[in-house]
């Protein structure tokens, strides 16, 4: 018997709410892949190993199956490793493996290729292809032509989202190029741990003009968060420096420096700050409400000002996250996976936006698995090894 | 015998760590106190924890100490001997007597007491192995979470706490004074709380779904090393644990 492969286009709520019904037995792997790291745990081996603790037979055939999903989805190197201390990328293929050891007869997944690199991705769709159970996953992003392949039916979840006239906006910003010079980079250790001096990244020179776009590329754990944190003067890097224009990045005040560089991270929800998202958008050194304004509409925002930021959908709270980052008028606009989970609609929204910031002399730095998202920006590509 | 600190089963450190806590609690003087708090740092420095416990010592517990000594030293009622005096308003009469200051030391010494015996229980004792050791003693589940989690709270929180910070440094929010950076602290409690609270739904969710609450025997991958001397050790530990308990209460 050939068992279901259901992909649904969107966030799926409702398809998922169906697939319980039918199925009770069924795990569901959430959308935000922390919250899917147990706390529990030491290593990323006992973290995987957390869900067939009552299960497994004894020790050694747990062993087993913890590494043999690991292999598949080649995170082995990561199984000695602190689970709260890994990149979104590894943090995603270890709740994938944690829910894959369970070996369950039916799963639900949201959005499980979520920041994964093009490799992981592939192993993750072959772990999805060998699982012999029911399985649905949801993707609100674009779909690939691998993930549909891979389904034997597709749900298309139907959007209430219409596109509103999209407002031309005349951006504030002081066009000025973006120059890194000879960093040496730091393995980023947890607040809570001891630091390693380790070097993640050594000798990474990059000068990119005003109106251009750069495009951070490389596999998971390979530091593009962290290298677009170091250029954002978030985190302190061993040696060398970045310069705005003639401006050290570094040796800028905390509140100018969101005008020479501004960061929005990869989960959206991390970067909420205030109850409304008119507040959200003039939170910190924002260019004042009628920017904000502005920008809100701009992004398609505008009908949900008044909302709270944490009712939005995963997509509309990352269109906001890149909003929020514009708000300031940087130089530099500096975006760690913008599309991971945007609608295909929003996904249209942002690229207009991000060509029209760069046509106007903005440069724009972008850590993002995304090849369509980095051809349709026209970003010249680095990669880090 | 040689016992190296590597060789400990976490069970024992906890017995360990627990046992001392009713030493902390019953009344005694305060050489003794000092005394007891001495071999309780020696116990953590055996464990190689001195410096964590440095830390909690300075953030936690400490200060804690050192505010219940200020305050007795100065407001101890029925002094003899008093050294200074200060009234600044009718109802207000701080004096720092002899037996306010040995009163508050006694009270500061007996806080570190009881501050030094919970890190020895829980300070070499990493989250896994909390959850292994209250697992093999047939604890609920659910009370394994919860005391497992509020070990690891200052891991977790201080996880939170670094992303709300990010956040605000990205965002350009002041931070060059204390006082600013005491704003920021004070704004981002509300953020921190639906921060942790979205999260730990969520968590809960995925963990109900990996079997949480789920009877049955669990097998662990780790295995921790165990003998008969720190089983009987646990044993005679945890019988004088009890009877410092009793003896507290009768006394």
């Amino acid at each position: 018997m050939r068992h279901r492969k259901v992909l649904v286009l969107g966030e799926g709520q409702d398809a998922r709410a169906e697939f319980l019904a039918e199925h009770p037995e069924a795990l569901v792997l959430q959308a935000n892949p922390y919250a899917n790291i147990s706390g529990l745990a030491d290593t990323v081996e006992d973290e995987i190993a957390y869900g067939v603790e009552l299960t497994a037979s004894n020790r050694d055939a747990m062993r087993q199956s913890v590494h043999e999903v690991s292999e598949k989805l080649g995170i082995t190197y990561l199984l000695g490793k602190h689970p709260l201390g890994l990149s979104g990328g590894q943090t995603q293929l270890v709740a994938l493996a944690g829910i894959f050891t369970i070996k369950s007869t039916a799963l639900f997944l949201e959005n499980p290729l979520v920041g994964l690199d093009a490799s992981a991705r592939q192993r993750a769709l072959a772990l999805m292809e060998q699982y012999r159970g029911e399985l649905m996953w949801s993707n609100p992003a674009r779909v690939g032509e691998d993930e549909r392949a891979l389904a034997t039916s597709i749900v298309e979840e139907v959007f209430e989202h219409v596109l509103a006239d999209q407002q031309s906006i005349k951006w504030r910003l002081a066009p000025a190029a973006l120059v890194a010079e000879n960093l040496e980079v730091p393995v980023p250790s947890a607040r809570w741990s001891k630091r390693t001096g380790q070097t993640l990244l050594s000798g990474v020179t990059l000068e990119v003009a005003p109106g251009e776009s750069l495009a951070l590329t490389g596999a998971n754990g390979s530091g593009k968060s962290t290298l677009l944190k170091t250029l954002a003067g978030i985190a302190k890097p061993k040696s060398g420096r970045v310069r705005v224009g003639e401006q050290d990045v570094a040796r800028t005040k905390t509140k100018r420096r969101p005008q020479l560089i501004s960061l929005a991270t990869q989960q959206p929800r991390y970067q909420i700050l205030t109850t409304s998202v008119e507040r959200e958008i003039t939170a910190g050194a924002s260019e004042g409400k009628d920017y904000g304004r502005q920008l809100l509409q701009s992004f398609d925002l505008e009908s949900s000002a008044a909302e709270n930021p944490y009712d939005l959908s995963n997509s509309a709270q990352q269109l906001l996250a890149v909003a929020c980052a514009l708000a300031s008028a940087p130089s530099v606009l500096a975006l760690d996976e913008p599309s991971a989970s945007l609608s295909p609609q929003d996904y249209q929204t942002l690229v207009g936006l991000l060509n029209s910031f760069t046509q106007a002399g903005g440069v724009l730095v972008v850590a993002s698995h995304d090849e369509e998202l980095i051809r349709d920006i026209n970003a010249r590509v680095f990669t880090l090894t | 015998m040689r016992i190296d600190r590597f060789s400990i089963n976490p069970k024992t450190w906890l017995v360990l760590g627990l046992s001392a806590v009713p030493l902390a609690l019953i009344s005694l003087d305060i050489g003794a106190r000092a005394v007891l708090l001495l071999l309780l740092i020696c116990v953590v420095a055996w464990s190689g924890k001195l410096h964590a416990y440095g830390r909690y010592v300075l953030l936690g517990v400490g200060p804690v100490a050192v505010t219940a000594f200020c305050i007795q030293a100065v407001s101890f009622v029925g002094a003899q001997t008093i050294y200074a005096q200060w009234t600044p308003t009718s109802f207000l009469n701080f004096r720092l007597s002899k037996e306010g200051i040995l009163y508050g030391a006694t009270l500061g010494l007996q806080i570190l007491n009881f501050g030094t015996a919970c890190a020895i229980a829980f300070l070499p004792v990493s989250a896994g192995e909390l959850r292994w050791a209250l697992t093999d003693w047939k604890l609920p589940s659910r009370l394994i979470y919860l005391l497992v989690t509020s070990m690891n709270a200052p891991v977790l929180l201080s996880r939170y706490v670094g992303l709300v910070r990010e956040s605000q440094v990205r965002r350009g929010l002041d931070d060059s004074t204390v006082f600013s950076r005491s704003k920021l602290a004070l704004t981002s409690i509300g953020t921190l709380i639906n921060l942790i609270l979205l999260e730990h739904e969520d968590r809960a969710q995925s963990l109900e779904q990996r079997g949480l609450d789920r009877p049955g025997e669990r097998v662990f991958l780790r295995t921790y090393p165990d003998t008969q001397l720190q089983r009987v050790l646990r044993w005679i530990v945890g019988a004088c644990g009890i009877c410092t308990c009793i003896w507290g209460i009768l006394a």
